[in-house]
């Protein structure tokens, strides 16, 4: 009996003092950058997604937004077929597929494999169109943030070549502009005083 | 200084004392900021419409302006006196060639010509075109009077400062060396000198802009033909007056009368002249009054003298000689007059008297009133002023320095801006409409109002045709401190920049509250603004009115959810300059919605 119990309070011991199962490590929250949707659309005027999907199926909308993304057809029957394209493993459940960045699951009309394999091929397709830069680590915010808004580092539309960029100091600009000033004040003295200069010139 | 007085006078009662709100202005402020605040000056300058890059020398000069403390109303400030002092030097040089009477019709004409076709009413680096243009007049008829190798130098060097205020400046390189071409001994040696001169400091003041620009022209054709807007040459003002300056100047030659100072006069016009009108007729260029600010002084000097010549001979019929010189005496005060009497200014008048365009003066005092009195910080003003034209809201939070950083932020409150003349403000104005300034007629009005959107969040949706496959994306409108992100980017999910055609739909959660019972939508009509409706209130139509302009919605019983409105981008009631952000609408509660609604009727009315 002494042998059970000291047993049992090892066994206490060791349960009390186990080191619990490790957690997972705290995830960054990754938002997906809105301009995704431009992906999505050059994908579809090229007809890319008709070369992977049935026939008769017609795309219908495409979602993007916190960390998932929505990709939606319609079949002839104007039955829909819905997959989800996720940043990271889903919460519950698991994954239907994975690709390289995005995480895949099924959400309406993945019945029956022809449907399921489309689906997949289709969210593949987004999935390899997507730079890695389109998605970005934040830490966890307190508050909602807005979507995030390309910034451009130019000013004007298109891109500029590194000499079309180049710039030069405050100092420089200030003295060109000092330059400037003091050419046309000199052109205008020049200029106005031009005869009075030329009859003193006379007189004497 | 009369005529300097009279012609200051006249600008500032026809075009304020403030500059208008342009979009061109706040991307020069961007290459201020990034020069004085990060010490990033431009080498190379803004890009042109037709696909060189210029300017430079221009903003460097802005950027010693607002160094010195000269900002917004200081700058502009600044632009008048010397477009002002441009029709004096013009008027001078036309009395040193023709006379008093020559030098009043020759201001009498400038102060027509400088205002809003040289683009006086805002700040850019067209304005300062006339006045150096203006410099290089006097100059150079100076240089012909009065000869020196000093004089053709400096002309010279003021061609590379004008070249880098506006590209059009360096074709006064051609003047330059045909002015020295025009001295009685050396011409040879006066006209190298005016060309090394030119390109010396054209190059030296922005060097990287002219190695860019070669770069440009010799790989790729240049042109502005597919600019948004294409005027026939004969149906510009300027033009058209420059032409007539032209013909008089060829009279003049056969007649002999003032021959070499018009040649002078000339050679300044028509190294632009030609091919402008030239470019035009085949098609490669857009005519724009704005190419010819540099040339201005010249063609009112070649308009004044040969006028000037005929009225005295006129005169010289009449009997009592005597009277031509009273006449002749009294000349300039008369011209002096009747550019303070603004006589002159119906000839320029200010763009659009029923939708009176915004200025620095008007955004700066919604800030104030904003900021002071209703406790407003810079974020909420990013999010939730709102104006017809979105780059209104720009200059809001961009221009205007004061706004507080600190503060509470909260979304759920409106403030829109409109300006409207005075007699057409219905009185008295509700309390949530408070006129924050009145000028030259004007009313500039600020309605606040309690709103059930935030436009933090909101769903946007577009497809290209009503059949086709929309893409949506949550969307909301940022607060970003760096100005750059309003140009060449859009909000998440909206069309891109260069769409020609695209159905937006923007769907907007409401959060309506008992402090806010009701809210209302109106989806004005007015020029410049895209026309839209409201599509659906919880995915019906039942609360929409008068097709979909009006949605007046309650919070008692079961308030709604969620709004939707859509816009047809680039469709043919929506023929405006779409920049990537939300087209206006009106929202708030009954009573501001109200009236800002019957403002906006009124205007759209008035057209």
């Amino acid at each position: 009996m002494m042998r059970r119990t000291a047993l049992l309070l090892l066994l206490c011991l060791a349960a009390c003092h186990a080191k619990p199962p490790p957690q997972p490590a705290p995830r960054h929250l990754r938002r997906i950058n809105g301009q995704i949707g431009g992906t999505f659309k050059q994908l579809s005027d090229a007809g890319r997604f008709a070369t992977v999907v049935p026939g008769d199926w017609t795309t219908d909308h495409f979602s993007a937004g916190g960390e998932r993304l929505e990709l939606g057809f319609k079949d002839s029957n104007h039955q829909d077929h819905i997959i989800e394209l996720l940043i990271d493993e889903p919460r519950t459940g698991q994954a239907d597929g994975r690709g390289r960045i995005f995480f895949y699951r099924f959400v309406r009309g993945s019945e029956g494999e022809p449907n399921a394999k489309a689906l997949l091929a289709a969210a593949g397709l987004i999935d390899q169109a997507t730079p890695p830069e389109a998605l970005f680590s934040v830490e966890v915010e307190a508050e909602p943030s807005t979507p995030i808004v390309v910034a451009p580092p130019i000013v004007e539309v298109g891109d500029r070549s590194p000499m079309e960029a180049k710039t030069i100091s405050k100092t420089t600009a200030l003295a060109i502009a000092v330059g400037e000033s003091l050419i046309v004040l000199l052109a205008i003295l020049l200029g106005v005083l031009a005869p009075l200069r030329q009859r003193r010139g006379e007189s004497q | 200084m009369l005529l300097f007085a009279a012609v200051l006078w006249n600008l500032t009662r026809t075009l304020g004392t403030s500059p208008g709100i342009w979009v061109d202005t706040l991307i020069e402020n961007l290459f201020v900021e990034d020069c004085l605040l990060h010490s990033k000056c431009t080498a190379v300058g803004a890009g042109a419409t037709i696909g060189i890059f210029h300017s430079a020398g221009y903003f460097h000069w802005r950027s010693l302006l607002e160094w010195v403390g000269w900002r917004a109303d200081g700058t502009y400030h600044v632009l008048l006196v010397i477009n002002a002092l441009g029709v004096v030097l013009v008027a001078l040089t036309a009395r040193r060639i023709g006379g008093r009477t020559a030098g009043a019709i020759a201001a009498v004409l400038m102060s027509v010509c400088v205002g809003v076709p040289t683009q006086l009413d805002v700040i850019s680096d067209v304005v300062p075109m006339p006045f150096l243009g203006a410099v290089f007049t006097l100059l150079a008829l100076s240089s012909i009077t009065h000869p020196s190798l000093a004089m053709t130098a400096t002309l010279g060097l003021v061609c590379g400062v004008t070249a880098n205020c506006y590209a059009t400046g360096l074709l006064l390189g051609v003047s330059t060396v045909v002015v020295g071409l025009m001295q009685p001994r050396g011409r040879w040696r006066h006209a190298l000198v005016g060309a090394i001169a030119s390109a010396a400091s054209s190059f030296a003041i922005s060097p990287f802009t002219w190695i860019v620009d070669a770069r440009i022209v010799l790989t790729r054709t240049v042109s502005n033909a597919n600019a948004m807007s294409f005027n026939p040459a004969y149906r510009i003002p300027l033009v058209v007056m420059t032409g007539v300056a032209i013909a008089l100047w060829i009279a003049a030659s056969f007649l002999g009368a003032h021959r070499r100072p018009l040649n002078v006069m000339a050679a300044i016009v028509l190294p632009m002249f030609l091919p402008l009108i030239l470019g035009s007729a085949v098609g490669r260029l857009d005519p724009q009054p704005k190419y010819l600010a540099h040339v201005l002084g010249a063609a009112c000097v070649c308009l004044a003298v040969p006028s000037a010549d005929a009225l005295r001979w006129l005169w010289q019929r009449i009997p009592a000689q005597a009277a031509w010189r009273m006449f002749d005496a009294s000349a300039p005060y008369a011209g002096a007059l009747i550019i303070a009497a603004q006589l002159t200014s119906t000839f320029n008048p200010v763009r659009d008297t029923d939708m009176p365009p915004l200025q620095y003066a008007d955004v700066a005092a919604a800030e104030r009133y904003l900021a002071n009195e209703r406790g407003w910080n810079w974020t909420r003003a990013a999010r939730n002023l709102r104006a017809p034209d979105e780059v209104v809201r720009r200059a809001a939070i961009r221009w205007v320095p004061d706004w507080p950083t600190t503060g509470e932020d909260d979304n759920a409150e409106r403030a829109t801006l409109l300006k409207i003349s005075s007699l057409r403000v219905p009185r008295p104005l509700p309390p949530s409409v408070k006129e924050v300034l009145t000028t030259n007629g004007n009313s500039t009005l600020v309605g606040t109002s309690c709103s059930w959107l935030d436009w933090r969040h909101f769903r946007a949706c577009t497809k290209d045709s009503e059949a086709g496959p929309e893409t949506c994306v949550d969307s909301g409108l940022p607060a970003d401190r760096d100005g750059h992100s309003d140009y060449a980017a859009v909000l998440a999910g909206l069309p891109g920049l260069n769409v020609r055609h695209s159905i937006l739909t923007l769907h907007f959660p409401l959060q309506p509250k008992a402090s806010c019972p009701e809210s209302w939508f109106h989806m004005p009509r007015l020029p410049g603004v895209c026309e839209g409706r409201i599509v659906s209130v919880d995915g019906q139509d039942a609360t929409i009115e008068a097709e979909g302009r009006w949605a007046r919605l309650k919070s008692e019983g079961t308030p709604p959810h969620e709004i939707s409105m859509q816009w047809e981008i680039g469709g043919p009631k929506c023929q405006v300059e779409y920049r990537g952000f939300p087209p206006f609408f009106v929202e708030g509660d009954a009573t501001t919605a109200a009236f800002l609604a019957t403002i906006i009727e009124r205007q759209s009315d008035a057209r």
